[in-house]
């Protein structure tokens, strides 16, 4: 009697755990397979947003070297034949008024087809994927110490290979805050630094500029936004701060991993 | 009580006549029809307990009633099994089924055993095997992120709770009746819950459900 009754109790004691274990069981895979959808959907958003940025930089080129082409065998070729037609009509007057005035002519052709060539050149080029990042900022510094408005400083520390898309998406940022600080902060100084370490690439950028409050609204303007953009999309970090009258400082860092990647 | 069984038998097949034009596009009219026969069988039955064909009650039931049930859900899970393995193992539970069956009728008759049908019990224990790789198959794949309307999920589920609780109450029928009839009332009440568990399990199917 005693017997069936531990039997009896034996048997709904294991019916109940096993449905209990099931449950559990049931639960914990539910809760590990939405932790595994979420990434991947974030996985998929992410190559998605990859590949559009790929395309808009894809179509971009291709646009670019378009309208460099056809600056080169239109606009170019028209100021090339009126620039020819000033010179015959210097030849045909000899009257000084008007052989002054048609050299004048000339000379604003000739001037507008030199701009145009090089406007074509640049539009045409693979500047960004034949150069390494260090030439191409090195070149930008250049540019705009030429000018005399600020000395921006470059100290370049890495021999890192990057793949095209981190290389656009440095440069173009830099370029950015170059502009920002030289047409808001009314700096004199920038320091750009570009250093590898076993982690990955790190970026600082300093101006002593007169600084803003990050937190205005106003002040994050499309530009920062797209800064912001373009680094997070090539799986970098963006940090930027600033305070009145403090100047502006931005820190970009890209690991290892999406330096070659994509 | 077998009042109220019948009760949540009849609610869920018209639950299921309900919803017919969600489910007429899909296997699942079979379920639907199956309810129907389930109802028709049980009415059939009680009305039959009190005329003079009651010794003919549990024929129906051992024969017929009770044998489509098993085969009937042996089928649903054969269709809704993604892997051919599973496909083989619901395949072999079903012909163990009907061997078990064959058993029962040419050796185990009017020998007395602890429960009360040989290929009930196996029949009981087969379908929870099914019942159990369905829902390792259904928590591995991405379907378990929308369980609330998978049908199959409800049924499933439905069928365990009732499958999985009574199966020591129809192992165990004849050592409870004959030794502990108080255990033996207890455990036949929770028996009729558990049944109405299962065709509100079903009910609730119905209503989630949402059709790929």
């Amino acid at each position: 009697m005693e017997t069936e009754i531990v039997l009896i109790i034996c048997i709904m004691t294991a019916v109940i755990i096993i449905f209990i274990a099931g449950l559990l069981l049931f639960v914990n895979q539910l809760k590990n397979r939405r932790q595994l959808y979420e990434k991947e959907k974030a996985d998929i958003e992410k190559q998605h947003k990859l590949d559009l940025l790929n395309d808009q930089l894809r179509i971009q080129k291709q646009t670019m070297q378009f309208i460099g082409n056809e600056i080169h065998d239109s606009v170019a070729q028209k100021l090339t034949l009126a620039s020819l037609y000033t010179r015959k009509l210097e030849y045909d007057h000899n009257h000084p008024g008007v052989l002054n005035k048609l050299d004048n002519i000339g000379t604003i052709i000739n001037d507008s087809l030199e701009e145009l060539r090089n406007l074509s050149r640049t539009l045409s080029n693979d500047t960004i994927q034949d150069k390494q990042l260090g030439e191409l900022l090195h070149a930008e510094c250049q540019k705009i110490n030429a000018a005399g408005i600020c000395k921006v400083e470059l100290q370049f520390n890495s021999g890192a290979q990057l793949n095209f898309m981190v290389k656009s998406a440095l440069l173009r940022t830099i370029q950015e805050f170059i502009q920002n600080s030289l047409k808001h902060a009314g700096c004199d100084r920038i320091l750009v630094t570009v250093d590898e370490d076993a982690a990955g690439l790190a970026v600082v950028l300093l101006d002593n500029g007169k600084g803003f409050d990050t937190n205005d609204a106003g002040a994050a303007g499309i530009g920062l936004n797209n800064m912001k953009r373009r680094i997070t999309l090539v799986g970098g970090s963006f940090n930027l701060q600033s305070k009145p009258g403090e100047g502006t400082s931005l820190s970009l860092f890209i690991d290892n991993k999406n330096l070659l990647a994509l | 009580m077998q009042y109220t069984t019948i009760f949540m038998e009849l609610a869920s097949f018209v639950t299921g006549l309900l919803y017919w034009n969600k489910i007429k596009n899909s296997i699942w009219v079979w379920f639907v029809i199956y309810l129907g026969f389930i109802v028709t069988g049980e009415l059939v039955c009680n009305y039959l307990s009190y005329t003079s064909y009651n010794n003919k009650v549990n024929t129906i039931f051992n024969y017929i009633i009770i044998p489509v049930e098993f085969l009937f859900f042996y089928w649903l899970y054969y269709k809704h099994a993604s892997s051919k393995k599973n496909r083989l193992l619901v395949i072999a539970c079903c012909v163990l089924y009907l061997l078990s069956f064959i058993a029962d009728q040419y050796f185990f008759q009017g020998k007395k055993f602890l429960f009360d049908s040989f290929s009930y019990c196996a029949g009981n224990l087969l379908l929870l095997v099914a019942i159990l790789s369905f829902f390792m198959e259904f928590s591995k794949g991405n379907e378990i992120l929308h369980f609330r309307s998978s049908l199959i999920f409800w049924v499933s589920l439905g069928n365990l709770v009732f499958y999985l609780g009574t199966l020591p109450y129809f192992g165990l029928i004849h050592l409870l009746y004959d030794n502990h009839r108080e255990i033996f009332n207890y455990y036949t009440y929770l028996m009729f819950a558990l049944d109405w568990a299962m065709y509100l399990l079903f009910i609730i199917g119905f209503i989630k459900w949402k059709p790929k």
